[in-house]
C-alpha cells in the first residue's frame, strides 16, 4: 500500500441470522490485516441468540436497537457511533482476503473526489455477482453486473462505476459530513443507489476496487426473517424514482439508433453488446433496433433489454452494423452502415446498398481501401472494433496443459478458414515427442461427422503431435479470455479479411498470435507478439472476388518460431497487451464514434 | 431444455485427458470404421447443441405480429408509401388478423409442446445417466466374476 493507513470503522448490521453473523464477524476479525480498524456491530433486536453472541465478542462496539429499524436506520446508528471513515458490511458477508480493507481504502484515497468505494462480491458458489451497479432506463430496476459469472478474475481494475451495493462499501467521512448518512425514507433496498446518486451530485465519484473481493451470501436477512422482499423493494423503488427519475432521464446528452443483432454468438451481437454499454456510459441514449426480424427474447442484460423497449425514433442518427446486404431498415435522420467484407472487395450489390446511405464505417484501413476500390462513393471512415479490458487481460484465469505447448485455433468450419493447411502444417512440423498440441475449437454448421470425415480424408501421418478437436462446445462468451490464457499461442489461419477480434482479444490477454498477414488482421502483425504468415490471393466462393490462402511452408515456420521462442513471444505479447487494452477499449471506440456523429451533426 | 454451457476449465480438462490417452476419442459412429488414429481426438459437448439452438430459435420466432413496423427507404416518396401501406393494412385487417391469430395459437401450442418434450428428454437422459452410473459397479462385478470363472476353466 502506497500511503499510511487511516482509521476506519467497519459497521456490521444484524437482524437475526446467528450463523451468518458469527461467520461474518469471525472471518472479519481473522482476515483483516488493516492495523487501524474497529468493528461496530449494530443489532436490530435479534431474537435468535445473535445479540447474546455479539455481546460476547471482545473489543467491538455494540449498538443495540430495541426493534428492527431496517437496514438504513440500523447502519446510520453505526455511522453516528463513530467519527471515522466507515465500511458498511452486511452480516451475510465473509472475508476471503486479508488486505481487502487496505485495498479499498487505498482506492478511496487515490483521488480527493472519490467518495464511495465498492468491491468485487462473489456468492457462496464462488461466482462473481457484483462489480458495480447500473440503473437501466426506462425500467428503473437497479441491477448489478456481471450478475452471476464464474469468477475468472474479470473486473480486476479500479474503475469509476455508476453505483455499488452497500453489502460492502467504503464511505469517506468527509462525504458523510457533506451529504449526511443514508436517507431514512428508505427501509431497505435502493438506499445505496440513492446514496451513490447523492454523492455524484455533490461532485464525488463512486469507484469499484477490483483488487478486493468479498464473499456475499445475498439477502440472508431477508430470507432468514421471511421478510416481504417484494413489498419492501417496491416501496423503496417508488421513493427512489420520486427523487431521481428526472436526474436519470436527464443524464443522456445524445441520441442514437443502433441496428444490428444482439442475442447470437456472432461478432455483431458480441460487439454490439459491448458498444451499447459503452454508449450508455458515455451518456448516449440508444434505441436498439434489428436488421432482421425482432429479437424479442429477454436477455439477461437488463440495460440492453431496456434499449430494445425505448421505441422507434426516426429523428436520430442510425448506425446499421451488420452484413452489407442487410441494411434495408435505414430510416433515420442520418444513416451509417458499419460493415466489412470477407473478400478483397465489396460485392457490387453491397456497394449499391452502401451508396444509398449517408456514410460508411469500416473496422480497418484494409476495409476502407476495399470499399473505395469497389466503388463506394460515400465518406468511408475507419472505426476499429474494440476489446473489453475487464474480460481480456493477462490476469484472467487460464488452465494450461502442464508440460505441453498448446496452439489454439478457433474455427468456424467452412472455406473461410484454411483449416486443412493449418492441420497439415502442424502435423508435419511437430513430432510426437515435442510436447506440442493443436487445439481446434470448431463451430460446425453440420453435425461433427462432416469434420471427422474431412480430417480423416487428409490421411495424417501417425507419428505426429496430437490434434484435439473441441467440437461445438458452448463456452460462455465471457470466458473466451480464459481459453486464450490456457494456451501458449492463438493461430488464425483465416482466408477471409474479416476483422481479427479474436486476435485482438488474445493479444489483450498477453498471448502471442500467428495469423495470416492479410485483411484487417494485418494491422496487428509486428513480428514479435503477432507473427504474420504470408499468403497468396485465392478465389473465394463469390465469383470475381478473392481472399487469401496462407502459405503452408510459412505457416509451418511461424508455428515453429513461436514454439522455439516461446518465452520471448509471451513477453512481447504481454508488452503489447497493455497498449491494446488502453487503445482499443470499447469506451474509446464509442467515444470515437460519438465524435464522428457530432461532426456529422 | 436448458442450454448447458461448458466452462473453460472443463474443456481443458477434457483436452488434457485426450492428449494423455493412448487411444483416440473419436465419435462412436467413427470408431467402428477406424480403430486406430493416434493423437487425434474429437471432443463433443455432453448434450445436443442442435436441439438447444433450434428450440431457442422456435421460442424466439413463434409469435408473429401482423402489426409490424411499416417503413420505406425511399426518402422523398417514403411517407406516401408508408401511408399507402398503412391504408392497405387497415383494409385487410378484418381478413388477415383472424388468420394470424390462428397461426399464433398453433405456433404457441407447438412451441410449448416442443419445450415439454425437450424437458422430458432432459429428465429421462438424467435418469438414464444415473442408472448407468449406479449400475456400472454391478456390471463390473459380474464381468470380473465371469473372467475369474474363465481363468479357472483355463487353469483346469
Amino acid at each position: 500500500m502506497a500511503g499510511a493507513t487511516r482509521p476506519v470503522s467497519v459497521i456490521v448490521l444484524s437482524w437475526n441470522g446467528l450463523d451468518v453473523t458469527r461467520a461474518c464477524v469471525s472471518s472479519l476479525l481473522e482476515h483483516t490485516s488493516h492495523p487501524d480498524f474497529s468493528l461496530i456491530a449494530v443489532d436490530n433486536a435479534s431474537s435468535d441468540g445473535t445479540l447474546e453472541y455479539l455481546r460476547g465478542v471482545q473489543g467491538i462496539t455494540l449498538v443495540e436497537n430495541t426493534e428492527n429499524v431496517g437496514f438504513v436506520k440500523g447502519n446510520n446508528a453505526g455511522i453516528r457511533a463513530c467519527d471515522t471513515d466507515v465500511v458498511l458490511l452486511n452480516n451475510d458477508t465473509e472475508m476471503v482476503q486479508d488486505d481487502w480493507l487496505e485495498r479499498m481504502q487505498e482506492v478511496a484515497y487515490s483521488a480527493p473526489d472519490i467518495g464511495v468505494v465498492g468491491c468485487r462480491l462473489v456468492n457462496a458458489g464462488g461466482n462473481l455477482v457484483h462489480a458495480g451497479t447500473y440503473m437501466p432506463v426506462p425500467s428503473y430496476w437497479g441491477q448489478e453486473y456481471p450478475g452471476d459469472e464464474k469468477d475468472i478474475n474479470q473486473y480486476p481494475g479500479d474503475a469509476e462505476v455508476e453505483g455499488v451495493i452497500f453489502a460492502c462499501a467504503y464511505i469517506k467521512r468527509e462525504l458523510i459530513d457533506r451529504i449526511g448518512p443514508l436517507d431514512e425514507e428508505y427501509f431497505s433496498y435502493f438506499e445505496d443507489s440513492d446514496y451513490c446518486m447523492k454523492a455524484r451530485e455533490a461532485g464525488y465519484r463512486v469507484f469499484r476496487c477490483g483488487s478486493a473481493t468479498v464473499k456475499h451470501l445475498e439477502n440472508a436477512s431477508t430470507d432468514l426473517n421471511r421478510m416481504d422482499f417484494s413489498g419492501t423493494f417496491r416501496r423503496s423503488r417508488e421513493v427512489f424514482l420520486s427523487k431521481w427519475k428526472d436526474t436519470i432521464d436527464g443524464r443522456y446528452a445524445r441520441k442514437l439508433t443502433w441496428h444490428s443483432f444482439i442475442s447470437g454468438e456472432d461478432l455483431y451481437s458480441r460487439a454490439s453488446a459491448k458498444l451499447l454499454w459503452a454508449f450508455d456510459r458515455a451518456a448516449v441514449d440508444v434505441n436498439l433496433g434489428f436488421l432482421e426480424g425482432a429479437e424479442r427474447a429477454e436477455l439477461a442484460d437488463f440495460r440492453i433489454n431496456d434499449m430494445k423497449n425505448r421505441g422507434r425514433d426516426r429523428d436520430r442518427p442510425q448506425v446499421l452494423f451488420g452484413p452489407a446486404d442487410m441494411l434495408e431498415r435505414a430510416d433515420g435522420s442520418c444513416n451509417i452502415g458499419y460493415v466489412f467484407t470477407p473478400y478483397d472487395r465489396f460485392k457490387p450489390e453491397w456497394v449499391k446498398e452502401l451508396n444509398r446511405l449517408d456514410e460508411v464505417w469500416v473496422p480497418s484501413a484494409f476495409q476502407r481501401e476495399a470499399a473505395l476500390i469497389s466503388g463506394v462513393r460515400k465518406e468511408v471512415v475507419v472505426m476499429p472494433l474494440g476489446v473489453d479490458p475487464d474480460y481480456f487481460h493477462p490476469g484472467i484465469k487460464g488452465h494450461s496443459l502442464e508440460g505441453r505447448f498448446s496452439f489454439l485455433a478457433c474455427v468456424e468450419w467452412g472455406p473461410s478458414v484454411a483449416w486443412e493447411t493449418l492441420i497439415k502444417a502442424f502435423a508435419d512440423e511437430f513430432a510426437p515427442d515435442e510436447k506440442a498440441v493443436l487445439i481446434m475449437k470448431v463451430t460446425s454448421p453440420a453435425p461433427g461427422a462432416e469434420v471427422e470425415e474431412a480430417v480423416e480424408a487428409m490421411g495424417l501421418a501417425f507419428d505426429r503431435a496430437p490434434v484435439v478437436f473441441v467440437m461445438d462446445h458452448d463456452i460462455p462468451a465471457y470466458q473466451a479470455g480464459g481459453f486464450y490464457r490456457s494456451v501458449d499461442c492463438l493461430v488464425e489461419a483465416g482466408r477471409s479479411a474479416e476483422p481479427g477480434t479474436e486476435m485482438l482479444e488474445a493479444l489483450a490477454c498477453g498471448v502471442p498470435v500467428v495469423a495470416t498477414d492479410w485483411g484487417s488482421a494485418g494491422e496487428f502483425i509486428d513480428g514479435k507478439a503477432a507473427l504474420g504468415v504470408e499468403s497468396v490471393p485465392a478465389p473465394s466462393p463469390q465469383a470475381g472476388l478473392n481472399w487469401a490462402d496462407p502459405y503452408y511452408g510459412k505457416l509451418r515456420s511461424a508455428l515453429r518460431e513461436v514454439f522455439v521462442n516461446a518465452p520471448a513471444a509471451r513477453e512481447a505479447a504481454l508488452a503489447v497487451s497493455e497498449s491494446v487494452r488502453r487503445e482499443r477499449s470499447w469506451d474509446l471506440v464509442a467515444s470515437k464514434m460519438i465524435a464522428r456523429l457530432d461532426g456529422i451533426g | 431444455m436448458q442450454a448447458k454451457g461448458v466452462d473453460v476449465d472443463q474443456v481443458m480438462e477434457e483436452v488434457n485427458r485426450a492428449v494423455a490417452a493412448p487411444d483416440t476419442l473419436l465419435a462412436e459412429f467413427w470408431k467402428e470404421q477406424r480403430t486406430q488414429a493416434p493423437n487425434l481426438a474429437f471432443l463433443y459437448p455432453p448434450y445436443s447443441k442442435t436441439l438447444v439452438v433450434n428450440l431457442d430459435m422456435v421460442s424466439r420466432n413463434w409469435e408473429i405480429d401482423p402489426e409490424f413496423e411499416l417503413g420505406s427507404r425511399r426518402r422523398l416518396v417514403g411517407r406516401l408509401v408508408v401511408a399507402f401501406k398503412r391504408a392497405a393494412r387497415g383494409g385487410l385487417r378484418w381478413y388477415v388478423n383472424p388468420i394470424v391469430h390462428q397461426v399464433r395459437k398453433f405456433n404457441m401450442l407447438v412451441t410449448r409442446t416442443l419445450h415439454d418434450l425437450a424437458n422430458n428428454l432432459d429428465e429421462i437422459s438424467g435418469r438414464v445417466a444415473e442408472i448407468e452410473k449406479s449400475d456400472a459397479p454391478a456390471r463390473l462385478a459380474t464381468l470380473e466374476e465371469r473372467l475369474e470363472k474363465l481363468e479357472k476353466r483355463e487353469g483346469e
